[in-house]
């Protein structure tokens, strides 16, 4: 729930967990699988990210519409804006800084439950901070 | 910003929304209650137990035929066919599909899984031995109808999606164990009308003969054309590159002939992406498409451009280690012309023009050298020069002071880069006083009417926070003021008859990061001028050319060394006289 609620928002981690489990659950008892942990991270991950590309569609052809892009205002460390800013980073950029920084996964084993390379992962984080960069006032 | 910085914003940050949502079962619980859905949920397992409650829901409309469950999308990894005789509910689009009975057996034994047979199965769309080999059930595949997101219900109906299709794949390589690895070429119709020739993919096939089969296609994969790529699969990660006005290159080469930039070669920083198109860039931002050239540049570091002042010489790599070859364009007639291959060991090596020759010394294929060699365009001949006299050594730079040519740096033997100076007039060469500064490579050399500066490059792991100049008159070396901006490597440079201009750059010998900063040194008055901030990201592998009144930034990659980031497609041009830039726009 909590790796659900870091990559879509408290709001929405419920439906992401259900849908991932029941994803999950169609193969078979959890206690079947070598890694249920990593099996079951990847279906909510899959899952927010089915998620995340139906709302971007829908935002983009907004977008598109208004012919202009939404641009990211600079916040400071103690900003209540800080979450939000954090949460618009791409869904595996934040599954990858959740993991690593939030939960203390070695980016090795991050990049086992995410199901990439290590070299993807650490792209992921390099690339989350360098954003995460231009985004804070620091 | 530090990694334990980071760390600390990131948990101020996801605080707030992972803490409302508490601790929730743990991993025993829901793995134990997952075989037991009928168990009257306990307090703590009520997510887990709300979640087989609804899975057993799904899975009872499933089975009974009823509803449109069957219009899952991505079903997560891993997906269980039910045994039992199912067809798609009233909302689908696709046929009414009988899902073939199922034999449960010992997962992967006894099959082997070969890549030939498999790539030959798809292509005939022979559904019976594909399920032979992996099995049947649903088969998520989002790269063949981009945007549908369609799971197929099983191998059958997805060979056919793929035969409608005329999905065609070939191997590029392949893996073994579980889940099967199949790197592939795809080539289809509906990619056709999405303007992408081929994908190069890697499916993960996950097979055992018990009902349970899973094929995807992965995000790790690129395209040719990686920014189409990423709209159509990664909408929520379309690369910065991909939102500039030119085509995204990095590692290319530019010359300013009078009038515009020719800009030829660097690839899309995605591999395996193509060798970009070369282009006439004008300082106003239009561009015109060239004639390709008759072999690809850029598939070398080697890449060395020249202007004479009516053609642009380019000295690269022929394919397969072949040898260095020089490429001629004119711009009067947009035509090619190729050299005979050269000598066959001077990849990497120092090239410079003397105004009549094109000058090669050391280099590496297998092994650094110490030969130096002359290239006469008028001639197009090859001819061997009399041995500099210095070690083995790889990566030198050369450039050419109007007497001699000055060659120095790189990978050697000793405690010092080589640096030599080759007379044409005498046909002597003469060593050089040591720099002082080590083993030197990724460098490069400019000469300023009195010296010869040397910028940019590494020393090992460590950057030079200064940078070297060599008088020819004097014999000398000496060092300039410190750099005022972070010193980097793979920067863009460019001599303005005045002050040197580096920007961009990687700071980081590891890691690759890169930078956006810029300054000017002028070496009559030992200064240095700190640039505007650039309307550009940070990045390295661009090229900077002096155009007479600005200097153009162009392309790079914003991970050094990377080859799955895509390369940039923007430009900027910076106005020495104003300390300004401006972004280029088509």
């Amino acid at each position: 729930m909590r790796f659900a609620a870091s990559l879509m928002g408290s709001d929405d981690a419920d439906d992401v967990v259900s849908e991932a489990v029941v994803r999950t659950l169609r193969r078979g008892p959890l206690a079947s699988l070598d890694n249920p942990r990593a099996y079951l991270m990847q279906a909510v991950l899959n899952t927010a990210r089915d998620r995340g590309r139906r709302l971007i569609r829908e935002r983009a052809a907004v977008a598109r519409r208004a012919s202009m892009r939404e641009a990211v205002p600079v916040v400071s460390i103690e900003s209540p804006e800080l979450t939000e800013t954090v949460m618009r980073l791409p869904v595996r950029q934040r599954a990858a800084i959740f993991l690593v920084y939030f939960e203390d996964m070695t980016p090795s084993d991050a990049a086992n439950v995410l199901g990439v390379r290590p070299a993807t992962l650490r792209r992921y984080l390099l690339l989350a901070r360098r954003k995460l960069r231009g985004w804070l006032d620091e | 910003m530090n990694d334990e910085r980071f760390r600390q914003i990131v948990r101020r940050a996801l605080t707030p929304v992972v803490g409302e949502v508490g601790e929730g079962p743990s991993w025993d619980e829901i793995v134990d209650n997952s075989t037991a859905p009928a168990r009257p949920p306990g307090p703590r397992i009520a997510v887990a137990a709300a979640a087989v409650v609804i899975a057993v829901i799904g899975i009872t409309a499933l089975v009974s035929g009823g509803g449109s469950t069957d219009t899952v999308t991505d079903p997560g990894p891993g997906d269980r066919t039910p045994t039992t005789e199912t067809t798609l509910g009233p909302d689908s689009t696709e046929p009414a599909t009988v899902l073939p009975e199922c034999t449960p057996g010992p997962p992967m034994e006894g099959i082997e899984l070969r890549t030939e047979d498999l790539i030959r199965y798809y292509n005939a769309g022979a559904a019976a031995q594909m399920i032979s080999v992996i099995g049947d059930g649903p088969v998520s595949d989002p790269s063949l109808e981009p945007d549908q997101d369609v799971v197929y219900p099983s191998v059958t109906s997805w060979l056919e999606a793929a035969q409608r299709l005329e999905d065609r794949i070939t191997s590029d390589g392949s893996g073994a164990g579980e889940p099967f690895h199949l790197f592939v070429t795809r080539r289809n119709a509906s990619l056709e009308a999405d303007g992408i020739e081929s994908l190069s993919l890697r499916f993960r096939i996950w097979a055992n003969q018990n009902c349970q089969v899973r094929v995807e296609t992965t995000d790790e994969a690129s395209s040719p054309d990686a920014c189409l790529y990423s709209r159509l699969y990664e909408p929520d990660e379309i690369p910065a590159g991909c939102t500039g006005p030119y085509v995204p290159r990095s590692g290319h080469v530019a010359v300013w002939t009078g009038e515009e930039v020719l800009i030829v070669g660097g690839g899309s920083g995605t591999y395996p992406g193509p060798i970009q198109p070369p282009i006439a860039l004008r300082p106003d931002g239009e561009i015109r498409q060239l004639a390709e050239p008759p072999v690809s540049p850029g598939r070398y570091p080697a890449m060395t451009a020249f202007w004479t002042g009516e053609q642009l010489l380019i000295v690269t790599g022929l394919p397969d280690y072949q040898g260095m070859v020089v490429l001629a364009y004119a711009p009067a007639t947009d035509t090619w012309t190729e050299s005979d291959p050269g000598p066959d060991g001077q990849l990497l090596g120092g090239a410079t023009w003397t105004g009549n020759e094109i000058l090669l010394v050391g280099g590496v294929i297998n092994a650094a050298n110490d030969e130096a060699w002359s290239f006469n365009p008028s001639t197009g001949e090859w001819a061997r020069l009399p041995d500099p006299g210095i070690p083995l050594v790889e990566a030198m730079e050369g450039v050419w002071t109007g007497d001699e040519a000055v060659f120095y740096g790189g990978g050697s033997a000793g405690d010092e880069s080589p640096a030599v100076a080759w007379n044409p007039a005498t046909h002597t060469w003469r060593t050089l006083a040591p720099a002082g500064r080590g083993h030197i490579q990724d460098h490069h050399l400019a000469w300023t009417g009195e010296h010869v500066i040397v910028y940019s490059g590494h020393t090992g792991p460590a950057h030079p926070d200064r940078l070297l100049l060599y008088d020819p008159a004097a014999g000398a070396w000496t060092e300039s003021a410190p750099i005022p901006i972070t010193p980097v490597e793979h920067l863009g440079g460019g001599w303005t008859g005045q002050e040197l201009i580096i920007w961009g750059g990687s700071p980081t010998y590891g890691d690759r990061q890169t930078i956006n900063q810029g300054a000017r040194y002028n070496p009559t008055t030992d200064t240095w001028t700190i640039m505007a901030d650039s309307p550009l990201s940070p990045r390295c592998d661009h090229t900077l050319t002096w155009t007479d009144e600005i200097a153009i930034v162009f392309g790079g990659i914003e991970i050094c060394g990377t080859s799955n980031v895509v390369a940039m497609g923007d430009a900027a041009a910076y106005d020495v006289a104003d300390d300004e830039w401006r972004t280029l726009d088509p």
